[in-house]
């Protein structure tokens, strides 16, 4: 087994003149680039910000550019890198040229792509094409990624384009073994420069690794973080590239006890030391809204990051505001909400969507944008058409892109003034049924904007609009 | 066929063969394991080459670890899981695995260091495989077949009784056998990249996949390393090119089937056996650098001196 982890340092030194003799000797960039058209991974960067700066859409409403339909939907959120997207859906895999939409489908007939959390796009020094990294709960694969290279159908869980895996503890060329786990899509991995920051529920462990050969470069045991008696879970995590931290979410539990203390800590993402812990109150179960710690409720953004948790005695939502280099709360912030489906970031405010009442009215949900600087409201908005469930794949979270705020619903893809919250167009196509009529394709996936170009996943069919 | 060592590009330098009453006699499993046995107790000089390769194969493997390239290092046992390995010539890594991916995408920098990385080890086997030969030939004695292991007091004061009178490889013979060594790692690789780019791979579902593998390597695998698993004695020994060596290569194993696959699969996993000597060790490169070199050093050198062996007393008997 390669690169068991016992001396970090030994390690990183050891690591450093390999990849000296082995690539920097050679002069090697990773590749493919990095540009303002990629999403690389789950949230679009790897503080999750869903935030898309350089995007050009129109204010007037979208044409369709391409679509591809499948007979199960089960959406992956898509990711694009190298003007390529890899979207996973129940029966296979697209690599598709995100401004046509020619492509392959890769039908899968195994293990490959199910089960798994959303993938993540890496690049390399050895490799042209980078890799496609794919989470199996604990055990995470790293695929070849090529575009022109993928064959119409994968067998088994792809081992022919397996570059390797890992698990947290060891890293390995041969397929390590799958174990079930309770992995939350918010620890999907991320990739940061060509380091992959990734979770592992099962050991309860945190590792940055090698995107060239899976190999660690450190290791964090988030059993340790817990106070006595405590046993740690940890829910997702992002990275804050401005303070270099990695900031991961946990659910601590004394063992068979009824009260979780919610548990956020700063990990330095450079050696994998921790930076920093801090705890935002103590939650009863009976009280705990299962939906909304999992759920994408974690986003950091130049040296600040944001939170959000239930509050047990408000019974509503709460946003809070942390610190990312010393983990100091900042501004909190009440919502008078039922769920949590996601939440956006860009330089000046932030923006959160959810569920008014579940009870009183499922159809409706509601999007407010808050200043990030002191947690006040801009504006809010109510839409009609709220996803079916709150939590994806049937409930996504927006997307800030150009002047836009962009959000998945039941009747399809809301498009939103990002400034005002004025609705600027919906886009809703119409899917035949079984028994001759119609149904509105629901958004499924995150908008995820590439360029001219918005990807979402529908009811069986993925779109690609300009 | 031809008589070992009738080509122009050996040189002969020992004595005329002394052996010939006993060399009439056939030469089976059994036989090849004594004559082995005899000549390492005659000359444990013959670990030298592989013990030489061997440290070449360790420092390659701890590389390979701190390489950016992903390769595994598996020893012996892994994971509970049996290797039947098959060595067309023995491995200078037995305990590395590679899979498809490796070679997918590479940038022609990174893969022309593989390459010559490849070349490099190709190159040491060379060399060790024809230190060997050198070594044993001269002492490859079917008396060894049929007789005691006592035999060894028979060895001369220049070591030279056997069928033949002794070897120095010829450099042409080593640069065929080095094109032949280096022509296997190539289609390997070159198989590894078919396998990845085109999707080969086993059917969906565990049962298809094992069986698949299961067959795979029983009615392919097996087959074609037996056939090719004399071919560098051919080329070293016989003076052949590496065509007319895989020739008459295969001819032994069609006519010595059974004999040909037991001692392919037995050095195969002696090498791999080899590797977990010091599994579990405090450090695992120290383990993998330690189990690399034991391997090839013992099951190198016994590899190469079966496989002259083989050659010479068949050669004999044909």
């Amino acid at each position: 087994m390669k690169n068991a982890v016992e001396n970090v340092s030994r390690r990183a030194v050891l690591a450093g003149v390999g990849s000296l003799l082995g690539a920097g000797c050679l002069g090697a960039e990773r590749t493919p680039g990095t540009s303002d058209t990629d999403w690389r991974m789950y949230g679009c960067d790897p503080g999750r910000t869903r935030f898309v700066p350089n995007a050009s859409l129109p204010r007037d409403g979208v044409d369709i550019a391409w679509e591809r339909s499948v007979s199960a939907s089960g959406w992956y959120p898509p990711v694009v890198a190298n003007e390529t997207v890899y979207c996973q859906y129940s029966n296979g895999l697209f690599v598709l040229d995100a401004a046509t939409g020619e492509g392959t489908r890769a039908s899968t007939y195994g293990p490959f792509g199910r089960d798994i959390s959303p993938m993540a796009f890496a690049s390399t020094e050895l490799y042209r094409d980078g890799v496609l990294v794919v989470p199996y709960g604990t055990v995470i694969g790293g695929y070849a990624a090529g575009r022109d290279g993928w064959p119409d159908s994968v067998s088994g869980i792809g081992e022919e384009r397996a570059r390797w895996w890992l698990d947290g503890d060891s890293t390995s060329a041969s397929r390590l073994p799958l174990r079930a786990s309770d992995g939350e899509w918010l620890g999907s991995p991320l990739t940061v420069d060509g380091t992959l920051v990734s979770l592992h529920p099962r050991s309860a462990t945190l590792s940055a690794s090698d995107s060239d050969d899976g190999s660690n470069r450190w290791r964090f045991d988030l059993e340790t973080v817990a106070a006595d008696g405590y046993v740690a879970s940890p829910v997702g995590h992002v990275v804050d590239t401005t303070t270099g931290t990695v900031v991961v979410k946990l659910r601590t539990r004394r063992e068979e006890s009824a009260i979780a203390v919610p548990l956020l800590v700063g990990i330095s993402s450079e050696n994998g030391s921790l930076e920093w812990r801090t705890t935002t109150g103590e939650v009863s179960s009976g009280d705990t809204n299962p939906g909304v710690e999992p759920a994408d409720s974690l986003t950091t953004r130049d040296g600040t990051v944001y939170t959000i948790d239930w509050d047990t005695s408000s019974r509503a939502l709460r946003l809070r505001e942390l610190d990312a280099a010393t983990g100091e709360l900042g501004w909190t912030k009440s919502l008078d909400r039922s769920e949590h489906i996601g939440v956006a970031v860009d330089e000046a405010r932030l923006y959160h969507v959810g569920l008014v009442d579940r009870e009183g009215a499922p159809e409706t949900f509601r999007i407010v944008a808050l200043d990030r600087n002191s947690g006040s409201r801009r504006w809010v908005e109510t839409i009609d058409g709220a996803p079916v469930v709150p939590r994806l794949p049937y409930g996504a979270p927006p997307t800030v892109a150009d002047e836009h705020l962009l959000v998945p619903g039941r009747r399809g893809l809301h498009a939103l003034d990002r400034g005002t919250g004025e609705t600027l167009w919906t886009f809703t196509e119409m899917a035949p049924t079984s028994g001759g009529g119609s149904v509105e394709r629901s958004g499924m996936t995150p908008a995820v904007v590439t360029d001219d170009r918005i990807v979402i996943g529908t009811t069986l069919m993925l779109y690609g609009l300009e | 066929m031809s008589t070992p060592n009738d080509s122009n590009d050996g040189t002969p330098t020992g004595t005329e063969p002394s052996q010939q009453t006993a060399d009439n006699a056939p030469v089976g499993l059994i036989g090849l394991v004594r004559i082995t046995i005899v000549l390492l107790r005659a000359r444990p000089s013959l670990l030298v080459p592989f013990a030489l390769a061997g440290a070449v194969g360790a420092t390659s493997a701890v590389a390979r670890i701190e390489s950016p390239y992903p390769v595994d290092m598996v020893a012996f046992p892994a994971n509970g899981v049996v290797h039947l390995s098959v060595a067309l010539v023995p491995a200078l890594e037995p305990m590395a695995e590679v899979n498809s991916g490796l070679v997918l995408g590479l940038k022609p920098a990174f893969l022309a260091v593989l390459i010559g990385w490849q070349v490099g080890l190709a190159l040491a086997v060379t060399v060790a495989f024809a230190g060997v030969v050198r070594l044993a030939t001269r002492s490859i004695s079917k008396t060894d077949a049929i007789s005691s292991t006592s035999a060894t007091s028979e060895v001369g004061a220049d070591g030279s009784r056997g069928l033949i009178p002794g070897l120095v490889p010829s450099p042409a013979r080593l640069g065929w056998l080095f094109a032949y060594v280096l022509g296997v790692q190539i289609v390997l690789l070159a198989g590894l990249f078919v396998v990845g780019a085109f999707g080969i791979g086993p059917g969906p579902g565990p049962r298809s996949t094992g069986l698949g593998l299961l067959f795979g390597w029983l009615f392919v695998v097996v087959p074609i390393a037996s056939g090719l698993f004399l071919t560098p004695a051919a080329i070293v020994i016989g003076g052949k090119r590496p065509i007319e060596a895989v020739i008459e290569s295969g001819a032994y194993a069609v006519r010595r089937p059974f004999s040909v696959v037991a001692l392919l699969l037995a050095t195969g996993y002696l090498g791999t056996v080899l590797t977990g000597v010091f599994h579990g060790g405090p450090s695992p490169r120290i383990g993998v650098a330690l189990g690399t070199f034991t391997s090839v050093a013992v099951g190198g050198t016994l590899h190469a001196t079966v496989v002259a062996a083989a050659y010479v007393c068949w050669s004999a008997d044909d």
